[in-house]
């Protein structure tokens, strides 16, 4: 074994080890963007797993159809009894809406409608040891993508971009703990954040942390985000309400969000690429870090 | 070149294209789901060749593996790199002077290799920044990886064993 030590071959085992030592301190710099290794790897890899995301994709939907009948026959359902409560809302949506447009005429109050610049974008890659279900999509600098991103879908808030490559990106959804989303209640107004939570990601569920205690925010209630951070246009829908309840410590309440999306296995993400506001409330250091991730990952 | 290079660079050409086509299943968002869990592929692949092809193999190899696997993972680009270079390298050690490559020698180094690699990110990760139920990870995401990895490893270890055998074959033929 002495003779391997002395080797050729154990040096440049070392070089290797040294040289990829430097290509995770150059990551730890340039948080955000990919390193050019990963870059050259995920540009060689990217358009293998789109591919077979694709096929897999098929075949699962396809046998799904057979393997959960049972599961889509009650959701079925649920979507029925759901269906007959928002028709019921719908006409109160009706009433309000006559009743704001008449008290918007009224005020002369002109409603901003900030344009967004999006991407729409497949979920290709998602690594097996992730424990909050990260994941990573097939478009990257090239498409316009760029660090803290805003990811979407149709139903509501998916999570940010944490990494930019050339030709995907990877994304950190909201059951993540070191993710925080400042948010709002639409009923209340109240404002509070959204992070995750180790054990509520178990079953697909996030946190609102610090909540005051006289706030009226209660079960069925839908959060969205309030806009604050810079980070997320305001309005995104995050999720509704399961569950309210106090902190074992301090003085403030928690809840358990259901978020609209099923994170777990979302095959299909909208990147909103540019947005009004966007990074307006980020301090001088955090732009320049957004701004650094992004010249790097545009290289 | 002569035939025994030949065959030795088609053999690592094939081993490359293998560990690709692994590293694709094993990120495919809707493959080989064993309830919420899936196995690591790359990983198991790198031992198993590391145990046949000795050292200076299995520490490349290794390195490759690593790099695949941060290309798709939220820890550190560099983290599992160094660390699967390290493991099949002394795997590849281990093998050459103290143990058999064999299945259940296999199931000893890809179990601690991964453990070290889940461990190491539960420690650094989520430990050392005090969240709480740190310990549900462990139990409930860590582990059930590391028992998909174990049940996928025999069938890592009998594809690894055949090419190396038929390769070895052509090579003395």
């Amino acid at each position: 074994m002495k003779e391997f030590f002395h080797s050729w071959v154990f040096k440049l085992l070392v070089a290797l080890a040294v040289v990829m030592f430097a290509f995770m301190l150059r990551a730890t710099m340039t948080m955000g963007a990919a390193t050019v290794l990963e870059k050259v790897v995920g540009t060689v890899t990217a358009p293998l797993q789109s591919a077979s995301a694709s096929i897999s994709g098929s075949v699962t939907g396809f046998l799904d159809q057979f393997l959960n009948a049972e599961e889509i026959s009650a959701e079925n359902e649920r979507l029925r009894e759901e269906n007959r409560a928002l028709i019921e809302q719908m006409v109160d949506y009706e009433n309000y809406k006559h009743e704001n447009e008449s008290l918007r005429e009224q005020l002369g109050i002109k409603e901003e409608h900030p344009e967004w610049e999006t991407t729409t974008a497949s979920v290709i890659g998602r690594d097996p040891a992730d424990q909050f279900y990260s994941f990573t999509i097939d478009k990257g600098s090239l498409d316009g993508v760029s660090y803290q991103d805003p990811v979407i879908t149709q139903d509501g808030l998916v999570g940010i971009v944490s990494e930019v490559g050339t030709v995907f990106s990877k994304v950190t959804t909201i059951l993540d703990v070191r993710l925080n989303v400042a948010c709002q209640d639409v009923r209340t107004q109240d404002v509070a954040t959204v992070s995750g939570d180790i054990a509520m990601a178990e079953q697909g569920q996030c946190r609102m942390s610090l909540i005051p205690r006289e706030s009226g925010v209660a079960k069925g209630d839908i959060i969205q985000t309030a806009g604050t951070s810079g980070l997320y246009p305001q309005g995104i829908v995050i999720g509704r309400i399961e569950e309210v309840a106090f902190e074992p410590q301090g003085t403030m309440m928690y809840a358990v969000i259901e978020p609209t999306n099923q994170i777990k296995s979302i095959k299909d993400v909208v990147v909103i690429t540019s947005f009004q506001g966007q990074g307006s409330s980020l301090t001088s250091f955090e732009n320049a870090q957004k701004s650094s991730a992004d010249g790097e990952a545009g290289r | 070149m002569n035939k025994r290079t030949k065959i030795a660079v088609l053999k690592y050409l094939v081993y490359t294209l293998l560990m690709m086509l692994l590293y694709v299943l094993q990120s495919d968002p809707n493959l080989f789901y064993i309830g919420q869990s899936k196995p690591m592929l790359v990983l198991p692949f790198a031992v198993c060749i590391a145990m046949f092809e000795s050292q200076p193999a299995g520490g490349l190899f290794g390195l490759l593996a690593g790099i695949l696997c941060d290309t798709s993972a939220g820890v550190l680009f560099g983290f599992q790199s160094i660390l699967y270079l390290a493991v099949c390298t002394a795997v590849g050690l281990l093998v050459v002077y103290f143990m058999q490559p064999s299945l259940v020698n296999s199931l000893i180094f890809v179990g601690g290799g991964l453990s070290l690699r889940l461990l190491l990110e539960y420690f650094l990760y989520y430990v050392m920044w005090g969240y709480d139920n740190t310990v549900l990870i462990l139990l409930h995401r860590m582990l059930p990886v590391l028992v998909d990895t174990l049940v996928v490893t025999p069938l890592i270890f009998w594809m690894v064993r055949g090419l190396h055998r038929r390769f070895q074959a052509h090579m003395e033929s």
